[in-house]
């Protein structure tokens, strides 16, 4: 992920460097290397899961397999996207595991291979993770063009703040509040799509919830 | 009766208990499933297992946790020192019982400052029931002492005398052990004022309270002569160990964490820019590491 002061490439090398040290015994420098993707995985894993507790959990048990298995990755894709597809997998686990099941089982033997060779993208992953952009592409649509287009330009295309204001014609902090404003809207959208059954039928805190936060899309 | 809430007990919840020791009640923490690998954290000075309260839980997903409260300290039973002497030796001897008791017979093993000499005292006598350790801030080593024990070591461990003793009485103050926390920290808001005020009330305060301290601060010249002992103890078996060592510790001064690696050169260090208590500011890296290094060193052994 790029950071608002770092340009793409600085940031992509300095990632680089950091995955080497790590792989080369450098271990302490593995927190160092996530903690500026922390945030983001906490969001899809609060998207997925609803509550704060459960989502630091599947945080912290995705970046324990990021770890152990960061040999195996790449450099082919993004290390963000490889943390996401990790924490998506392990937030499903935490649903399974759950009474209430919101996906269909997954076939576990999956679940330990996170090396980026190319027998890990499987047709059955590739259609998991289809699942889900379907679901975040159908929500991400749902969103005013205001909120839709930083969050497009910032999460999807990853420019940074300053060339996503710049491209928007809009002030940095404008963007910036725009794009917390999106993130915000976005998990209660995914909340929506993802338990529509529980909304029917629990008068939970946790449905209340996701329908106050539908609500505000319709603003 | 109906409720609308019935308390229950999650996964990662802390129970806190008591178990009698040859007649002491012994006060502990545990949290974690039963079948999950076992975890022994050891407190220090002048702390009790209140100071791994959020460790515990961090932990409890992959680990069987459980940390007591030595005689005299936090809640567990307070003997007259009168008839019961505070050495670390006796220390050492109720832990020890304390683990068979609750049938820990093989565990990972956390020592921080006063963990390290009641650890390495059962770890000499049973090498079999360590599984893998963590060292924080303990010492085994003489470069590890900072100047503050100044008056330990070059007075009151030679002669105990009254006058000895009032000058480190200074210790058992509650501005001391407020410094205690506090040095090293670079972000000492993070850290809680309960931890101090607890320590002082509960454990400093109580009666005997002075005399105990003054028991085990004499008594913990002993440990020096032991040092040798521990250092060919883990030159021998080479345990799996990761060390977390906070730099600005106001007792033990970085070279005393190095100094591990002599006799443990495969041993993980992380250096935290931290103090006496770097689990306070530095929790999730820790217990972070801690996981990473089970699953990628200990366990990937074992099987």
């Amino acid at each position: 992920m790029k950071t608002d002061i770092c340009s793409g490439s600085s940031a992509e090398r300095e990632e680089a460097r950091l995955i080497a040290l790590v792989i080369g015994g450098n271990t302490g420098l593995f927190y160092q290397l996530v903690r500026p993707h922390q945030s983001r995985l906490r969001g899809v894993a609060l998207a997925l899961l609803g509550n704060e507790a459960d989502a630091e959990d599947v945080v912290q048990e995705s970046l324990l397999k990021a770890f152990t298995h960061l040999k195996g990755f790449r450099g082919d894709a993004r290390l963000s996207t490889w943390l996401i597809s990790i924490t998506l997998n392990e937030a499903k686990s935490q649903l399974r595991a759950r009474d209430h099941m919101a996906f269909k089982p997954i076939d576990t033997s999956q679940e330990e291979s996170w090396d980026r060779s190319d027998d890990a993208f499987t047709p059955y992953r590739i259609a998991e993770l289809n699942e889900l952009q379907t679901l975040l592409s159908r929500a991400i649509s749902g969103l005013h063009p205001d909120y839709r287009n930083i969050y497009f330009l910032r999460e999807i295309q990853e420019l940074s703040t300053q060339r996503a204001a710049e491209e928007l014609g809009i002030p940095i902090p404008l963007a910036k509040t725009r794009l917390h404003r999106a993130r915000r809207l976005l998990q209660g959208r995914l909340k929506c799509l993802i338990y529509p059954s529980r909304t029917d039928r629990s008068r939970g805190w946790d449905s209340q919830r996701a329908c106050d936060d539908c609500s505000f899309n319709n603003e | 009766m109906n409720y609308d809430y019935n308390p229950s007990k999650t996964p990662k919840a802390v129970a806190y208990k008591t178990i009698s020791v040859d007649g002491l009640n012994i006060a502990y923490r545990e949290a974690g499933d039963p079948d999950k690998p076992k975890l022994v954290l050891l407190h220090g000075w002048p702390s009790s297992s209140h100071q791994y309260r959020n460790l515990i839980p961090a932990l409890a997903n992959h680990f069987h946790v459980i940390s007591p409260d030595y005689p005299g300290f936090g809640n567990s039973d307070t003997p007259d020192p009168a008839s019961f002497p505070y050495t670390f030796d006796k220390l050492a001897e109720v832990v020890g019982r304390f683990l068979e008791l609750k049938e820990f017979t093989r565990f990972g093993l956390y020592v921080q400052d006063y963990g390290g000499p009641v650890g390495f005292r059962i770890l000499s006598k049973k090498p079999h029931v360590l599984e893998w350790l963590i060292i924080q801030n303990t010492n085994a080593y003489e470069i590890g002492f900072a100047e503050v024990w100044g008056g330990l070591r070059k007075a009151l461990w030679l002669d105990r005398s009254p006058a000895n003793e009032e000058a480190v009485a200074g210790f058992l103050a509650l501005d001391t052990v407020k410094t205690v926390y506090l040095t090293g920290s670079p972000l000492p808001e993070l850290i809680s004022p309960d931890n101090w005020n607890s320590d002082y009330l509960v454990t400093l305060q109580r009666p005997h309270g002075r005399k105990i301290q003054m028991d085990l601060f004499y008594d913990y010249r002993t440990n020096v002569d032991l040092y040798p002992k521990w250092q060919e103890f883990l030159k021998k078996h080479q345990p799996k160990t990761i060390i977390f060592w906070g730099q600005g510790d106001i007792f033990f001064t970085p070279a005393g964490g190095e100094a591990f690696l002599e006799v443990v050169p495969k041993a993980q260090i992380h250096r935290l820019n931290a103090g006496h208590f770097a689990v306070e500011d530095c929790l999730e890296y820790i217990s972070f590491h801690m996981q990473a290094f089970f699953q990628a060193t200990v366990k990937a052994q074992n099987t």
